[in-house]
């Protein structure tokens, strides 16, 4: 169900500047919900899984500690229960922390969730319990034995040794050689982790642009056929960039090497002032993105101002 | 177009919608905040009417509208609605009850033959270490890691074995403190890894089946010889039973991962994992819930029930429980059949 595509330099290179809008995403997991519409999740980098499982040790270690010491304290057991509280303690803040964590918070740990990152399920439905149990279980011998391998620094047997460092080895190797920066226990349980996907809405650009505009700066048709999506969507950031963020003169400046260098290039015949240079990028916004929308809307969708064929810059 | 009514269409496409993509945005924050189960009635009714709309809005969205914005963010509103429209709903009680009455009692089942050929498995390195051991006494070490020894190797007295296994030198600890120890066990790290390392091709479950087996059989064999026999029988009886077939059953398990890697079939050897891993896992649950309890046979148990055929009474009973629940549990179709809930 799931297709990954992982941004690789020398490909966007040769597959033209467009690709550099993704630029800052890295790879994408797309899922495909009942609903049939695939939805691209950004996959999570192994950094932010590796500090949300310290997160999640550090707070569990802490918790067991705290419980013991209470225990200490109140007094209220003898020895020898207070050995097998304390044992039944440390097994409880373990895996099971992890199933019971990720089933009652939808997919998140308390580390996961600090970071924001999320455990999918790789085939749109659900979450099942299953898969939460599976790839929890896995853990033990994936994340945890390694690890108190590392800090115990192992044993006399050369062999014991040996097969560690292998296993070591094979466990780092598959979440890099992954697609989806998966682990063996996900893998098994058909899970992702990716982050959690934060909606922000910003204003449309044409909005902005009032109907005087608009009707000053007008564009023929032919005019408008230079340019793609991709120059629309660069056009849009810039004029979103920083609209009170940065420094307007240096953004005076901007606009006004852009504007000379889009009218050069349509053959816009009339001198701008300086004042008038914003007005103008957004209605030429505007007025390119309508013969887009247009174009589009019969079948004829521009990538780019070299007319490439859109193979649209979701789906590639 | 621009002209006709004043903007262009990508921008009344958003005007139109826009107040429902901010009504799921509530929605799905409160949801995410308080839990579904909290949502008040207008709301719960309207998340899934408005996470269809939304869905659908993306789908129009990405062939209409150049507005990146919109499209992003409706991508992630989408997505974060999903998450929410598709969490898992169950309780941790249902599921439980679910879990022990019906589904870890079918795999159970269902995994007949791997669990049939690790207890084989284990007999047959039982024996193997038997007729060692009685042909040769210093076979036993090595089958036996020193720790585990304890002391009861062939140079023991009959006297000290006799010790052991009524309990006359008792742990400092006491009951609890045994079983805390035994939590930790070597049996427990035998069971774990024997299902985990199941993925390997089914070599090392198949190797830790034959030397655990190994280990029991040269225990009897230099019990035997001192005429200690049934003694012996009767102390690894009480939790042995129930140890031993946790171990049979995680390493079913494994051998049950082992071999869809080795035989995928028709499907891929990723697929047939994920297949294999469905019985698995529950396998690996049930051996886990079989430690516990082995753990409190062993802690409790072997120190207050010293009598033989008491230990021997209450080991086979435990193994006739187990059995019990496997065989009958879950038998009539769906709903909650409560024949072995007791048991965990």
């Amino acid at each position: 169900m799931a297709r990954f595509r992982r941004r690789d330099d020398r490909k966007a290179k040769a597959g033209g500047r467009r690709k550099r809008l993704f630029a800052e995403e890295g790879k994408r997991l797309v899922l495909t919900p009942p609903e049939g519409v695939p939805l691209h999740l950004v996959v999570a980098g192994l950094g932010a899984r590796l500090g949300a499982q310290i997160v999640d040790l550090v707070l569990t270690t802490f918790a067991t500690f705290a419980i013991i010491l209470a225990l200490l304290f109140a007094d209220l057991v003898g020895e020898a229960a207070f050995g097998a509280i304390a044992t039944f303690v440390i097994l409880a803040l373990g895996t099971p922390f992890y199933i019971v964590c990720e089933l009652l918070m939808n997919g998140r740990t308390p580390g996961k969730k600090l970071l924001g990152l999320r455990v999918v399920s790789n085939n749109g439905s659900g979450l099942s319990t299953h898969q939460i149990v599976v790839r929890n279980l896995t853990k033990e011998v994936e994340v945890f034995l390694p690890a108190a391998f590392l800090i115990g620094g192992g044993e006399e047997s050369f062999w014991f040794n040996g097969m560690m460092l292998l296993w070591l080895v094979v466990v780092c190797a598959v979440p890099l050689r992954s697609a989806a920066n998966r682990r063996i226990g996900d893998l098994v349980a058909d899970t992702a982790v990716v982050l959690d996907p934060r909606p922000l809405l910003l204003p449309d650009v044409a909005d902005a642009v009032g109907r005087a505009a608009r009707e000053r700066f007008v564009f023929s048709s032919g005019q408008l056929d230079l340019y793609g999506a991709y120059e629309l969507q660069v056009l849009e950031r810039l004029l979103r960039g920083g609209e009170e963020a940065r420094d307007s003169r240096e953004r005076q400046k901007g606009l006004a090497r852009i504007g000379a260098r889009i009218r050069a290039k349509i053959g816009y015949a009339e001198r701008i002032s300086p004042q008038e240079e914003e007005a103008f990028l957004k209605s030429f916004y505007v007025a390119q993105r309508a013969y887009l929308e247009q174009k589009k809307l019969m079948g004829e969708a521009r990538a780019d101002k070299f007319h490439r064929e859109e193979t649209t810059v979701e789906n590639p | 177009m621009s002209a006709t009514s004043g903007s262009i269409r990508s921008t009344r496409f958003r005007d139109e919608r826009e107040a429902g993509w901010k009504r799921l945005a509530e929605i799905v924050e409160a949801a995410e905040k308080r839990g579904l189960s909290r949502l008040s009635f207008d709301d719960a009714r309207d998340l899934v009417m408005l996470y269809r709309q939304a869905v659908n809005s993306l789908s129009v969205a990405r062939e209409i509208s150049l507005d990146a914005a919109v499209v992003r963010y409706l991508e992630s509103l989408c997505a974060r609605a999903y998450l929410v429209v598709y969490a898992p709903r169950e309780g941790l009680r249902g599921l439980l009850a679910r879990f022990f009455a019906r589904s870890a009692p079918q795999a159970v089942r269902r995994s007949f033959v791997p669990i049939l050929v690790s207890f084989a498995l284990m007999g047959l390195g039982g024996l193997a270490a038997y007729l060692l051991t009685n042909a040769d006494s210093t076979w036993f070490y090595a089958f036996v890691p020193g720790d585990l020894a304890a002391g009861r190797g062939p140079g023991a007295s009959a006297e000290a074995l006799r010790r052991v296994i009524y309990g006359e030198d008792r742990q400092p600890l006491g009951e609890l403190g045994a079983f805390a120890t035994y939590l930790f066990s070597h049996n427990t790290k035998v069971a774990l890894f024997a299902f985990a390392l199941g993925v390997v091709f089914c070599v090392p479950s198949v190797l830790l089946l034959i030397y655990n087996g190994a280990m029991l059989g040269t225990f009897v064999s230099v019990h035997a010889e001192k005429g200690l026999a049934l003694d012996f029988m009767g102390w690894v009886t009480i939790h042995g039973v129930t140890e031993l077939s946790a171990i049979a059953i995680a390493s079913a398990g494994g051998l049950t991962l082992g071999y869809a890697m080795l035989f995928p079939g028709l499907r891929s050897r990723a697929a047939a994992l994920r297949h294999a891993g469905r019985d698995a896992a529950k396998l690996a649950v049930v051996a886990a819930v079989m430690l516990v309890a082995a753990g409190i046979l062993e802690g409790v148990g072997r120190q207050l029930v010293t009598d033989f055929w008491a230990r021997l009474a209450v080991g086979w009973g435990a193994g006739l429980g187990w059995l019990g629940w496997f065989v009958l549990a879950g038998r009539g179709g769906p709903g909650p059949a409560g024949a072995g809930g007791a048991e965990a």
